[in-house]
């Protein structure tokens, strides 16, 4: 299933890569560079269904105390993480030719590093603690107080005044992109959500490895 | 306005780059544990206890050597923490 997964994912990836280099138009106020766009929001909406997950397996874990929720929960932090960092780095690349600046203390800018950087404290604070059982209760309730940076992020475009847009997809009322546009977005939203589950996939799996030769 | 495509292509490869990397890191973890496991082990059952490992060879342990200032304990019963 998760070899079927990943070819599945690396089909979706060309697909999703094609259409946004080669199919998708060429914006008219921003040029070619807009096309940054089908990698830098897939990549943020992705890393909040990680975290969400996140969340959920932590609860799970608190719940039932089962080693297979934190896993799951330890596993999609370290994917939320690869994905926020995917898209504060394409943010930079967007950034740099149509604001001129590669980032600025913008409040979606800021709370996105916020959240990067507490993910980052959850995946550290695993690591610093040699008890498995400590480390994961206490993972957990990171990863359940870590889970409000999610709305915090979504809604800084309209809570503060930002350089940031406000959302294009996932917004009260009709996408405000051309349908050919969000057509891509979500093709490529898409692929980075099998790209993930696999990696997730995966990643539990080594994590199960591990503990079987610990244990 | 110009179409900078060497920002388009620098977001693209940092991103195959990134996935490229993870991917490879994971495939060499489980590699790198395949090769410990021992052949033919059977995956543990979510919530099963761990088997006790086999003993290493040589001379069993003295369990009043292993708990200085235990007494009493030399049939081993009680020992298992």
């Amino acid at each position: 299933m998760r070899r079927a997964l990943g070819i599945l994912a690396a089909l979706a990836l060309a697909a999703g890569a094609v259409l946004a280099l080669a199919v998708a138009p060429r914006e008219a106020t921003q040029g070619n560079v807009q096309r940054i766009m089908y990698v830098h929001v897939p990549a943020i909406l992705v890393a909040y269904l990680a975290f969400g997950v996140v969340l959920g397996a932590s609860l799970a874990y608190l719940l039932t105390r089962r080693p297979g929720a934190d896993r799951l929960a330890r596993a999609a932090a370290e994917v939320g993480v690869l994905f926020t960092g995917i898209n504060i780095a394409t943010g930079a690349l967007w950034g740099k030719p149509t604001w001129g600046t590669w980032w600025t203390w913008d409040a979606r800018l800021t709370s996105v590093a916020v959240m990067f950087v507490m993910y980052l404290g959850y995946l550290l604070l695993r690591a610093m603690i040699e008890d498995r059982e400590r480390a994961a209760r206490f993972a957990a309730v990171v990863g359940i107080l870590a889970a409000v940076n999610i709305p915090i992020v979504h809604f800084s475009v309209y809570w503060w005044r930002t350089l940031h847009q406000p959302p294009s997809l996932l917004r009260p009322g009709p996408p405000t992109l051309p349908a050919v546009f969000s057509t891509v977005v979500l093709v490529n939203l898409v692929a980075f959500a099998l790209v993930a589950g696999y990696f997730v996939l995966r990643r539990t799996r080594v994590l199960a490895l591990e503990e079987e030769l610990v244990t | 306005m110009t179409d900078h495509w060497e920002f388009v292509l620098a977001a693209y490869g940092l991103t195959a780059l990134a996935l490229g990397a993870y991917w490879r890191r994971l495939h060499r973890q489980e590699q790198a544990l395949a090769v410990t496991r021992p052949p033919g082990a059977p995956p543990r059952r979510e919530g099963a206890r761990a088997e006790p490992a086999d003993p290493p060879p040589g001379p069993p342990a003295r369990a009043d050597a292993a708990a200085p200032g235990r007494r009493g304990a030399a049939s081993g019963a009680g020992t298992a923490s």
